[in-house]
């Protein structure tokens, strides 16, 4: 499921129990990456909670909106300043990404983070995300895609077929996966 | 055996899978080491997209662009090095092309080529045999 960008907006309900802060009067506006309204409203609400002593039922949403990205063409670096909860502790991490949307990149982070750390998306928590000049990225991940020559082989390939009403579960014959061309 | 294909900015490719498959494109971008940024020639089906290299096969043309360089001087350079045309006249080219040519046929065409088909095993026959007579006549 591809992840989106929303733009959440959203306030504490006032209390006539209690007495009226400042707070009240003010809204709260988030970007949220999540792969639907749905899940992005639930981090909104536990972020929301985080800032004011809140839960679901004392407050609301006032607008979902998604951000529709221009130029999804191009392949921009991104900066990833994130936060996860690891077995042992909280831990603050700087990740790259290369991508040709911000929630393209985010997406490729939650894949990574899973695939590396096994964190899994209720302990990410996304703090910053931002695109960055090639000439300002760190990792050596990022850098060997930005040489300018870039120049690489497909040493193994695997034929697939051309539809999926053409795939077969046996083949005649054992595939040639080699590429040596 | 060293590598001739590469993945890189300039290189023509085949997209292997779904709707757009055997249609020509180039990489404009690399993107990691799995997506690339390809476009295609004026006029092509295939927009400029992101595409896994899973579904891509490398073909052994490439042109010169500059990487992540418009549409506009995509469409200008691949009309330049007229690359449609030079990847028709490959083997590899010639292959989809008859493929191409073979699947639009009807019944009837089918059958057209089935009786020059034995027509051309025919007239094999007839010169291998006639070749085999000399050769046994002469020994």
């Amino acid at each position: 499921m591809p992840f989106k960008q929303y733009v959440i907006v959203g306030r504490r309900l006032p209390d006539p129990k209690r007495p009226h802060k400042a707070a009240d009067d003010a809204l709260y506006k988030m970007i949220i990456y999540a792969p639907d309204p749905i899940k992005a409203k639930s981090k909104y609400y536990y972020f929301l909670s985080q800032l004011l002593k809140t839960k679901r039922s004392t407050a609301e949403v006032v607008s979902v909106t998604e951000v529709q990205e221009r130029n999804t063409t191009r392949v921009k670096n991104y900066t990833v300043w994130l936060r996860y909860q690891s077995r042992t502790g909280q831990v603050n991490m700087l990740k790259e990404a290369r991508a040709t949307s911000v929630a393209a990149a985010v997406e490729s982070i939650y894949q990574d983070m899973a695939g590396r750390h096994r964190a899994r998306y209720e302990s990410i928590q996304i703090l910053r995300v931002q695109e960055t000049p090639s000439n300002q990225c760190k990792r050596p991940a990022t850098l060997q895609m930005i040489d300018p020559h870039i120049r690489f082989p497909l040493p193994h390939k695997l034929q697939r077929a051309s539809s999926r009403a053409l795939r077969t579960t046996f083949k005649a014959k054992l595939p040639v996966t080699t590429i040596t061309k | 055996m060293a590598f001739k294909r590469f993945v890189e900015v300039g290189r023509i490719c085949l997209i292997s899978y779904g709707r757009l498959s055997n249609q020509l494109c180039v990489i404009v971008d690399v993107m990691d080491q799995n997506h690339v940024i390809i476009d295609a020639a004026d006029g092509s089906p295939v927009q400029r997209q992101v595409i896994n290299l899973k579904r891509l096969n490398l073909t052994d043309l490439v042109v010169k662009l500059p990487r992540g360089c418009k549409s506009k001087t995509v469409h200008k350079v691949m009309a330049q090095e007229d690359v449609e045309a030079k990847f028709a006249a490959t083997a590899w080219g010639r292959k989809i092309a008859r493929q191409r040519l073979r699947a639009g046929l009807n019944d009837f065409d089918r059958f057209k080529v089935m009786v020059a088909r034995k027509r051309r095993s025919y007239l094999i026959g007839q010169e291998l045999g006639a070749l085999r007579k000399e050769r046994s006549g002469g020994a």
